[in-house]
């Protein structure tokens, strides 16, 4: 486990150290693919549908029941 | 071994410092040592749901951030005024001054920050684990406390607008090599009743759901007047919750690693 050494400086942006510029390497170099966000948003809309429909017919199927059955 | 843990989201409003925070006395309640540091530098309220008055209050990540007082001074012990019968939940707050929030966000922060928090409460206050509450979306300090950290849980909302922030900040953990878990938090109740609904969006945005924890008009009702877990433990949302400290726990005891600034170089 590595130590602060020679006393705390926090409030400096003007020693950019290592993991501040390698994260703007790294964000600069991220090539995101729209398209497959858009394929995620669209999958997950559809899923959520899907689900809700066998949730509601889930739910008349057993209020039917409940309504042969006199509940 | 301390296990430090980001509480993200891509958007606002989706809870975090409510899940921070009943998520810290959870794990105290299974016996962890806990800290809790408001890194919402812009906009802070963890101290709300704690009932952190200004006076107990006395200093702040700011002033430590300006060497204005030692690393003690702004870590509370919120264990007793929590009346925490297990572990222990310790709490670093930010400033709510206007002017401290300019000139922090003005002047900006090292990168080193995360990790010598993080080190002090391993070494001095033997915590297990260290929950950075964050500010939303993708500004670079934010970044660099995921970075910084073990385990990232990332909240998100069942619309559109958080399942694409969610699924592209997930993307880019896994650039980072960062482990992200999804807690889908707000679900409609309906939703919430479907036990295929972790697998499913897990297998969407490509990020494992951790947790489920459905829409109740009782957290709203609460209005952050004290940890809401520790008013309600018999609630839905407490047990539901729970179930997440201890996922994270099992999580983290085989996932993690000990501090090491050296993975961060």
């Amino acid at each position: 486990m590595m130590l602060m050494s020679g006393g705390r400086d926090f409030k400096s942006r003007e020693d950019e150290s290592a993991l501040r510029l390698r994260l703007r390497s790294m964000m600069s170099e991220m090539q995101t693919d729209t398209s497959k966000v858009e394929d995620v948003i669209s999958r997950f809309e559809d899923k959520l549908d899907d689900i809700t429909s066998r949730l509601d017919s889930l739910e008349s199927r057993v209020s039917r029941l409940e309504k042969r059955l006199d509940i | 071994m301390t296990t430090t843990c980001v509480v993200h989201s891509y958007r606002g409003g989706t809870g975090k410092s409510t899940t921070t925070s009943n998520l810290s006395v959870l794990l105290a309640a299974l016996g962890k040592r806990v800290a809790t540091i408001d890194m919402d530098i812009t906009s802070p309220g963890l101290h709300v749901i704690y009932n952190v008055s200004s006076q107990m209050m006395s200093h702040t990540l700011n002033d430590y951030i300006y060497n204005r007082c030692s690393f003690q001074d702004i870590v509370l012990d919120l264990t007793n005024h929590l009346k925490l019968p297990r572990g222990a939940v310790y709490f670093l707050g930010s400033s709510m001054k206007p002017e401290e929030i300019v000139k922090v966000i003005r002047e900006g922060y090292s990168d080193k920050f995360f990790r010598h928090v993080a080190e002090k409460l391993s070494q001095e206050y033997k915590v297990d684990y260290v929950i950075f509450d964050t500010h939303p979306g993708l500004n670079e300090d934010t970044l660099l406390a995921i970075m910084s950290s073990d385990v990232s849980l990332l909240l998100m909302r069942m619309d559109k607008q958080d399942v694409t922030g969610t699924y592209i900040t997930s993307q880019i953990m896994r650039k980072f090599g960062r482990l992200s878990y999804v807690i889908l938090n707000m679900v409609p109740p309906n939703l919430a009743e479907s036990p295929d609904l972790p697998s499913e969006v897990s297998k969407i945005i490509e990020a494992s759901v951790v947790g489920v924890l459905p829409f109740y008009e009782e957290i709203l009702s609460h209005r952050s007047r004290g940890v809401f877990c520790l008013h309600h433990p018999q609630h839905p949302y407490s047990s539901q919750l729970l179930k997440v400290a201890k996922r994270l726990i099992e999580l983290t005891a085989t996932e993690t690693q000990t501090i090491d600034l050296s993975r961060a170089k």
